[in-house]
């Protein structure tokens, strides 16, 4: 914004400069309008001499006869000739100096013709002194001079010319000549003291106007300049309201766009104020809580929340406004015509521009079918999806809140392991479905024998899990016995009555253990003692700390590990007829495969599978991979007869004596034999139920032999009782008797005894040819060994019944039966 | 600079020129008003065969005068002053000549009329210029001045140039020929139109 400048030295400069400019402006134009004057006045003055001398002398007589005056040629010829330049030079040069002296020359001499053509007469001369007057309007005393100088110089030349023109006199008056210049001069004085006077006065109005024009345009450059910084404010402020309107534009835009994005979004959108109070809620955000917005505004949605959260959201929602920060809270609304929806509410402080708090806008997301999604996923998480029991997670998680818990309050509590009997069998005989409905079933059987607090749990196959809270040793005992009861009545299933048997394992907090996995590992002890007291409960007590060794206890959840995993592995040992020298069967047996220590033998793992009773499914597991190769072998052409071992436990196995039947007395036998080998020990023990068991599997085909034959204290009347097929003389007799007249007596005899009771006698432990030559020479029938061949896997085994040395074994016995015949024939020769 | 120069040469000399002819018409014009007209030969005494009565007892002027000359208004105009300053000294007759052929009679002139108005002055009607002649004039204006004896004391003008008024010799010489009878000169040019018209026909001036 400008201001008024004071007038300083530029200023009068300026005023000086501008006061020239309006001066000489307005002399020129006094100096043109003057000249127009003149040139009107000269004319005038013309036709006025014209006149003149028409009136006083128009015409010269002499006697009676006239012609022209001399005056009227005068007065238009000369007149003309006087008013010619002044007039020519007013309209070419206006207001130049040269046209206003031209003027008073002009004028001058005008009043000089018209005196003349008047005679002289005294007031004729005013004209003078009139004219003198008029060019006093020049305001240019110079001008004055002129004319004065042009009348003293008329007089002058004149008075000397023609002095009686002049004076009246024939000679020339030098003082009248000075008085008439002296009357000129005064009239002259006053003249030009009167223009030097106007001139000062027009300089002193032209300075004023001069400062007046200065200071007004320092007014108006001012206002100019206020005028432009206006003009510039009015732009900037137009240009700013059309950004504001530009701006509000959007705003209004925005804000549609906002509401409509709200009115169709699929997330609930409210704002609230710097209160926390709502003003706003989509229709998503109404539909998901069940209030109206009406109902929403300020805290009326507070009543929509569902009781049980209220609280904790009212906290949250209030701690939020207060420190003006973020909002995040599950919740539930009870509003919903839907019923109590679960919703996830978010919100975010709002600031202007300034960056003030001005409320909170934030989201609603309806959860309910998330949340529910969430609990399912959590419930098949943590429960078992066929019995819908909890899994071993949750009951892990529950055995160690109860471990806490019980801790923190010096409590007590008791932890079953349950282990199904003979549910396998199930299984493999009726099929899984059978097995699923039987699990089924024992969930609200193991629920009506428990309390509402108790914990069952399914940890996996057939095992399940009971946490029993606040319950002693009595309390434990109990409740096992309710267990074991509920599983007395059969589990009917497709009409079929099925009988499953449980074995309980009982660990007691704190006293077998204080923590999770200790009582978990008494009570899997504990379980498997009672499992090996086929079935009933057993809890845990200090005789079963043998078994506590960690790297036993180790080995056992590994084999069990290995047996579902299919580490088990068969081998195979051909065992060559010595008839013929072909190969007369295979015996499997069992190599497990560790994935730690690599490949184990069968002493390290069976005492542990007997002990444990994994010798039960593992006796299936071989049972059925034996079965599966040998229908492998026959389906390519190669025939074999398979022997197995089996220990008492897989004898008495129900299971594997249903799975045994079900592949034999199937639609699909098996057209070879298959030889079960067992121990004399395993027939020694509970013989009655032993024999009706090898009745019927010799009654399904099934060749029985007896292993080991010779190193039991069984009498031998089993042989003559029980359906055996086959001897095998224990492989320590056959290693000895090369060097062992006793051992190779007993072989030999057993062999006449296997014989004598139409029994195939087979001879294990082969280990070079003298004794194959002596076996062969005392009429063993099968011989197998490390002679001929370790047992083989399926592949090695294969590729040695293909090759060479299998070949070469039957050579080899032939070529020995050969000999024996030869010297046969030579001792019948020569007896 | 050399443009400015020549306009101002050029105006200086179309100024010049310009004065030049202004001046040359101001020469002819002066020229004209100072070349004296014929006195004429007016006689010694007032004569006798006039008749025209000369005022007894003070000096007679007698003017001779044509009724149109313009000249002689001037004439006319000192003759007032000049009986303005001789009362009762003096006696004036202005004698209008009619020249013959002049349609207008004298008596209808403005100088006529002037003269008439001129308080102690005769005007005298010369239809056929005979008292003219008897006074010897030739030139309008010619003012001859007779003492109360008659005898011829001043002849010529009483103007100083042609028709141009104002004091001069001859009103003076007159006037104290009137006032005291006795002047320094007695005798000065003439300025006027002729009376008579000339032999060839052609006006002799002005």
């Amino acid at each position: 914004m400008g201001s008024i400048a004071p007038i300083g030295a530029g200023n009068q400069h300026e005023i000086d400069r501008r006061a020239g400019v309006q001066f000489r402006e307005h002399r020129q134009r006094i100096f043109q309008e003057t000249d127009r004057l003149f040139a009107i006045l000269l004319l005038f003055q013309w036709a006025a001499a014209i006149v003149v001398a028409l009136v006083v002398s128009p015409r010269a007589w002499a006697g009676a006869t006239s012609q022209v005056h001399l005056h009227l040629y005068a007065a238009a010829w000369l007149g003309g000739a006087i008013v010619s330049l002044p007039v020519l030079l007013v309209l070419t040069r206006p207001g130049a100096a040269s046209t206003r002296h031209a003027v008073a020359v002009g004028q001058s001499l005008m009043g000089a013709l018209l005196i003349h053509l008047t005679g002289g007469r005294i007031e004729t001369h005013f004209h003078i002194f009139g004219s003198l007057a008029l060019l006093a309007f020049y305001r240019d005393w110079r001008v004055l001079v002129t004319a004065s100088a042009v009348v003293v110089l008329d007089h002058l030349i004149r008075g000397m010319v023609w002095p009686a023109s002049i004076y009246g006199v024939p000679y020339f008056q030098r003082f009248r000549w000075i008085e008439h210049s002296g009357w000129v001069a005064f009239e002259d004085i006053f003249l030009i003291w009167s223009c030097l006077r106007s001139v000062r006065e027009m300089q002193a109005i032209a300075e004023r106007q001069a400062r007046l024009e200065v200071t007004r345009d320092g007014i108006e450059q001012t206002v100019l300049d206020r005028t432009a910084a206006l003009r510039v404010a009015n732009d900037g402020l137009a240009a700013e309201v059309a950004d504001r309107v530009r701006a509000e534009q959007a705003l209004r835009t925005s804000e549609a766009r906002f509401r409509a994005l709200c009115a169709c979004s699929p997330i609930g959108i409210f704002t609230t104020d710097e209160q926390g109070r709502c003003t706003y809620v989509n229709p998503r955000a109404q539909a998901i809580a069940g209030y109206t917005e009406r109902e929403a505004f300020g805290d009326g949605w507070r009543n929509f929340v569902h009781g049980d959260d209220l609280g904790h959201v009212s906290e949250s929602w209030d701690a939020a406004v207060r420190h003006r920060g973020e909002f995040d809270q599950l919740l539930r609304f009870q509003g919903s015509d839907r019923g109590t929806r679960w919703a996830h509410a978010r919100a975010a402080p709002m600031r202007d521009e300034q960056g003030r708090f001005i409320g909170h806008v934030g989201s609603i997301e309806d959860t309910t079918d998330r949340k529910a999604a969430e609990d399912h996923l959590a419930y098949q998480a943590t429960h078992d999806a066929l019995t819908g029991l909890p899994n071993r997670a949750f009951f892990q998680q529950g055995l160690e809140r109860e471990v806490a818990s019980a801790r923190a309050r010096d409590g007590k509590f008791a932890l079953l392991l349950i282990d199904l009997d003979r549910f396998k069998e199930i299984n493999d005989t009726f099929g899984h479905d059978h097995g699923d409905a039987v699990l089924r079933e024992l969930n609200p059987r193991f629920r009506d024998a428990l309390r509402r607090s108790d914990l069952l749990a399914r940890l996996g196959g057939d095992e399940f899990a009971v946490l029993l809270p606040e319950v002693g040793e009595p309390g434990a005992a109990a409740l096992a016995e309710r267990l074991l009861d509920c599983l007395k009545q059969p589990i009917v299933v497709q009409g079929r009555e099925l009988e499953v048997g449980a074995s309980i394992g009982i660990a007691r907090f704190p006293d077998h253990g204080t923590d999770a996995s200790t009582l978990m590992r008494l009570a899997d002890v504990a379980m498997y003692a009672a499992k090996r007291d086929h079935g009933g409960y057993r809890s845990y007590s200090a005789e079963q700390q043998a078994d506590l060794d960690p790297a036993r206890l180790t080995l056992i959840t590994e084999l069990r590990q290995g047996i579902r995993d299919g580490q088990l592995l068969l081998h195979y040992q051909p065992k060559l007829d010595l008839k013929s020298g072909r190969i007369a069967g295979v015996e499997a047996m069992v190599r497990w495969q560790h994935p730690r220590e690599g490949p184990l033998t069968p002493a390290r793992f069976m005492p542990l599978a007997e002990n444990t009773g994994l010798i039960r499914p593992m006796g299936l597991r071989v049972l059925r991979d034996a079965l599966a190769q040998s229908r492998r072998w026959l389906e390519s052409g190669r025939p074999l007869d398979i022997a197995i071992n089996l220990s008492p436990k897989n004898l008495r196995d129900e299971e594997l004596i249903e799975a045994l039947a079900r592949h034999l007395g199937g639609p699909d036998p098996l057209p070879s034999h298959l030889t079960l080998e067992i121990t004399e020990g395993t027939i020694m023990e509970n013989s009655a139920e032993t024999r009706d068991i090898l009745d019927r599997l010799h009654g399904l085909g099934v060749r029985i032999a007896i292993d080991d034959f010779g190193t039991g204290y069984s009498s031998l009347s089993y042989l003559r009782n029980l359906p055996v097929d086959e001897v095998k003389i224990d492989r320590g007799f056959v290693t000895n008797a090369r060097s062992s007249e006793k051992d190779a007596c007993i072989v030999r005899s057993v062999i006449d005894l296997g014989h004598a009771l139409g029994l195939d006698v087979v001879a294990e432990g082969v280990e070079d040819p003298e004794t194959l030559d002596m076996l062969i020479g005392w009429g063993c029938d099968v011989a197998q060994g490390y002679y001929f061949t370790p047992p083989l896997s399926v592949d090695q085994f294969e590729a040695w019944a293909a090759g060479p040395k299998a070949a070469a074994a039957a050579d080899l016995i032939r070529g020995i039966l050969d000999d024996r015949s030869a010297s046969l024939l030579l001792q019948s020769a020569h007896p | 600079m050399g443009r400015r120069w020549h306009r101002v040469a050029w105006l200086a000399a179309g100024g010049l020129a310009w004065l030049a002819s202004v001046g040359w018409g101001f020469f002819l014009l002066e020229d004209h008003r100072a070349t004296p007209g014929a006195i004429g030969s007016p006689p010694d005494r007032w004569p006798s065969q006039s008749a025209i009565a000369p005022e007894p007892g003070v000096p007679n002027l007698v003017v001779l005068a044509h009724p149109q000359c313009p000249c002689t208004r001037a004439s006319i105009a000192e003759l007032a002053r000049l009986m303005a300053r001789c009362p009762g000294k003096l006696a004036a007759h202005v004698v209008f000549i009619q020249p013959e052929g002049l349609e207008q009679a004298a008596g209808q002139s403005d100088i006529w009329r002037s003269a008439e108005a001129i308080p102690g002055v005769r005007v005298v009607a010369d239809p056929e210029g005979l008292e003219t002649a008897r006074f010897g004039a030739a030139t309008s204006g010619l003012a001859l001045l007779f003492d109360e004896h008659g005898t011829l004391r001043y002849r010529g003008g009483i103007t100083g140039s042609r028709g141009h008024e104002g004091a001069n010799p001859g009103r003076d010489a007159v006037v104290d020929l009137a006032r005291s009878g006795r002047s320094d000169r007695d005798r000065m040019p003439v300025f006027g139109c002729p009376l008579f018209n000339p032999p060839t026909g052609q006006p002799e001036g002005p």
